[in-house]
């Protein structure tokens, strides 16, 4: 009898090139993203070993960590044209700034049909667990290993063991993914999945959809883990349909990508166990994503040096209620979220409401696709009329990289990914929450409970 | 890509502090240094400068290609350049309590062999004043009578001892790879 696999197993052994005892497997790499913030010395390294790129149909630039994303586009940064000459030299196709298709790399890759179920996608960047969301193996890559792929469609890897989250229950009103997210990095810490591939299963996530979906896997990375799956089920299918992906035989696809799921009794070394209905609305108060509470709880009494020390950076009172908190600026965008499915929900919160008058509010769109759709449906508007300003397409304020960052001592309510000291800025203080609670927050200008602004 | 691996016998340089980081290693500033003399000159540039006890300013110490370092080497920021200055210098083999895991990485892909000993031992090599031997096929370092045998991962020790890095790897697998693809 077979041995049970896990979709991680699966993934792995149908990419599985050759592995030699004790060595690493050389992995096949079906799709690389590229994008400005990390390709440089890797075409130079190409070009110190006189290589050339072996399939330039397997990669894809991408330009979104250093685009300005307020103001005028007229002068692009130079890390940015550098990325779209190299890959024009290197025949790689590249979605540039002014190109329809634009977007936060980790969000355009399933809203191009470029990332699909069963494949191996690499990119240089710690969120590339994202595409689990649709079954893909997202796998982070460093320098060196841009150039393993440009140069031979692989990389080598080590096999991770497999961990399980089931989550069971339905999510409360007013309680998004990323609220669930906060809630378990809380519970299981920031090195929970270290090691591991990780696998959401469970009642809660198959009644998400494919956004939904991706925000649990891009803040898998905020618990390590060195991937994250989703199985493609009806919700997937449904949502490749849309996609511009040329296939005649689409539904034969569907009938393969069917048997990408975890056999029944496949083991996985760490298994655990998260009940939806528990969670509510949550936001940090610390320096980690595993520094959070509810928003109806207080700031924390520290019991450790590294807790202390976050509320030193934070600036905060122990024992100060979450809603008592002051906010200065409120960021909606990244990767982690920024679909329209997320704006549309802040909008329905800040729809005919003011942003407090001290507070400065940043709308980014994950993507030119999800902006025009969101513009279309007067969903831009009601920002704009709210008192915030609606940006271009990009990374923006989760990493900075563009320059536009917050002020130190700044407090920034933000629906990104990471608190970390000078995240956002040097000195900014950073308190994650989802979009729903960063609307909410930017009306009152303290963090706010968003049920008390829902229908 | 470097040369295979051989047999070191040298006596050591003691650097035997803890938490060194790689800012000691390369300074800032000159982390975009080009070419061996370059990087061989940012090698501790800062502390060879203002501190004229300091190890590496005694002649007696040209030549010697192993590094006796102490706890957390090669910690801070993870510049790829602190093992390329390393290597610059004259260095082949770093022997410590400890190392950052992300210099340690580094120094493998370079050619560098980082060894990690335990207390007992490293003291032993740090009273030893004469040359140690290291055969990385052995797994081995011998020094005077004593001899004491490290770990290594498998697949980086095969990589040193060819000499190739992972990329070279990777290249000598081309036809498997194009194979699977054609499947």
């Amino acid at each position: 009898m077979l041995t049970a696999r896990t979709l991680y197993d699966k993934l792995w052994d149908s990419h599985l090139v050759t592995q030699a005892p004790g060595h690493p497997a050389v992995l096949y790499v079906d799709l690389q993203l590229l994008h400005d913030g990390t390709f440089r010395r890797a075409f130079e390294i190409l070009a110190e070993r006189g290589l050339r790129v072996a399939n330039p149909a397997r990669h894809v630039g991408v330009t979104d960590h250093c685009l300005p994303t307020r103001g005028p586009l007229d002068q692009l940064p130079p890390i940015v044209s550098g990325l779209v000459a190299e890959c024009q030299r290197h025949s790689i196709r590249v979605i540039g700034p002014q190109d329809d298709s634009q977007g936060i790399v980790h969000i355009i890759g399933p809203q191009e049909g470029l990332t699909q179920p069963g494949m191996v996608i690499v990119c240089a960047d710690s969120h590339t667990t994202t595409h689990g969301a649709l079954g893909a193996l997202g796998l982070v890559v460093g320098t060196t290993q841009i150039v393993h792929a440009l140069a031979t469609n692989s990389i080598l890897q080590r096999r991770a063991q497999n961990m399980r989250i089931n989550v069971t229950g339905r999510m409360n009103h007013g309680t998004t993914a990323k609220d669930l997210m906060l809630a378990i990095i809380r519970s299981l810490g920031t090195a929970a999945a270290s090691g591991f591939a990780l696998e959401y299963t469970g009642q809660a996530v198959s009644a998400m959809s494919i956004a939904e979906r991706m925000t649990l896997c891009n803040m898998a990375a905020e618990l390590s883990a060195r991937t994250a799956l989703v199985a493609p089920d009806e919700t997937t299918f449904a949502y490749l349909r849309g996609r511009p992906i040329r296939a005649v035989d689409f539904e034969e696809k569907c009938d393969r990508w069917r048997s990408l799921v975890s056999d029944p009794d496949a083991r996985y070394e760490r298994d655990v166990s998260f009940d939806a209905s528990k969670v509510d609305p949550m936001v940090t108060w610390g320096t980690t994503p595993a520094m959070g509470v509810r928003v109806g709880e207080t700031v924390p009494i520290p019991t450790n040096k590294t807790e202390s020390e976050a509320l030193n950076y934070m600036g905060l009172t122990p024992g100060t209620p979450v809603s008592a908190l002051k906010i200065d600026q409120v960021f909606i965008g990244s990767c982690t979220n920024s679909q329209l499915d997320d704006l549309r929900g802040a909008a329905t919160i800040l729809r005919g409401r003011k942003i407090a008058p001290d507070v400065e509010m940043l709308v980014v769109p994950g993507s030119q696709a999800i902006r025009k759709q969101a513009e279309a449906e007067g969903i831009s508007e009601v920002f704009i009329e709210a008192g915030a300003l609606w940006g271009r397409p990009g990374c923006s304020l989760c990493v900075g990289m563009n320059g536009e960052l917050a002020p130190s001592g700044a407090y920034v309510a933000s629906t990104s990914n990471r608190n970390f000291p000078g995240r956002q800025g040097p000195g900014a203080r950073t308190l994650l929450m989802s979009p729903l609670t960063a609307a909410a927050t930017a009306i009152r200008g303290r963090v706010t409970d968003p049920r008390s602004y829902l229908p | 890509m470097t040369a295979p691996f051989q047999t070191i016998t040298s006596r050591a340089i003691r650097l035997v502090e803890s938490d060194v980081d790689t800012d000691q290693i390369i300074p800032a500033q000159f982390v975009n240094a080009i070419g061996e003399e370059a990087l061989a000159r940012a090698f501790f540039a800062g502390r060879r400068s203002y501190d004229l006890n300091f190890v590496l300013n005694d002649p007696g110490m040209f030549g010697r290609e192993i590094l006796l370092v102490g706890k957390n080497f090669g910690c801070g920021s993870s510049r790829e350049a602190a093992a390329w200055a390393t290597r610059a210098w004259g260095i082949r083999c770093l022997i410590g309590l400890s190392f950052n895991p992300t210099f340690h990485a580094n120094c493998l892909q370079n050619g560098l062999l980082p060894i990690a000993v335990g207390q007992a031992t490293h003291a032993e090599l740090e009273k030893y004043a004469g040359e140690y031997v290291v055969n990385l096929r052995t797994r081995s370092i011998t020094f005077g009578s004593a001899c004491f045998q490290f770990d290594i991962d498998e697949f980086a020790a095969d990589l040193l001892l060819r000499g190739i890095d992972e990329l070279d790897y990777l290249l000598e697998r081309s036809n498997l790879i194009e194979a699977f693809e054609r499947r």
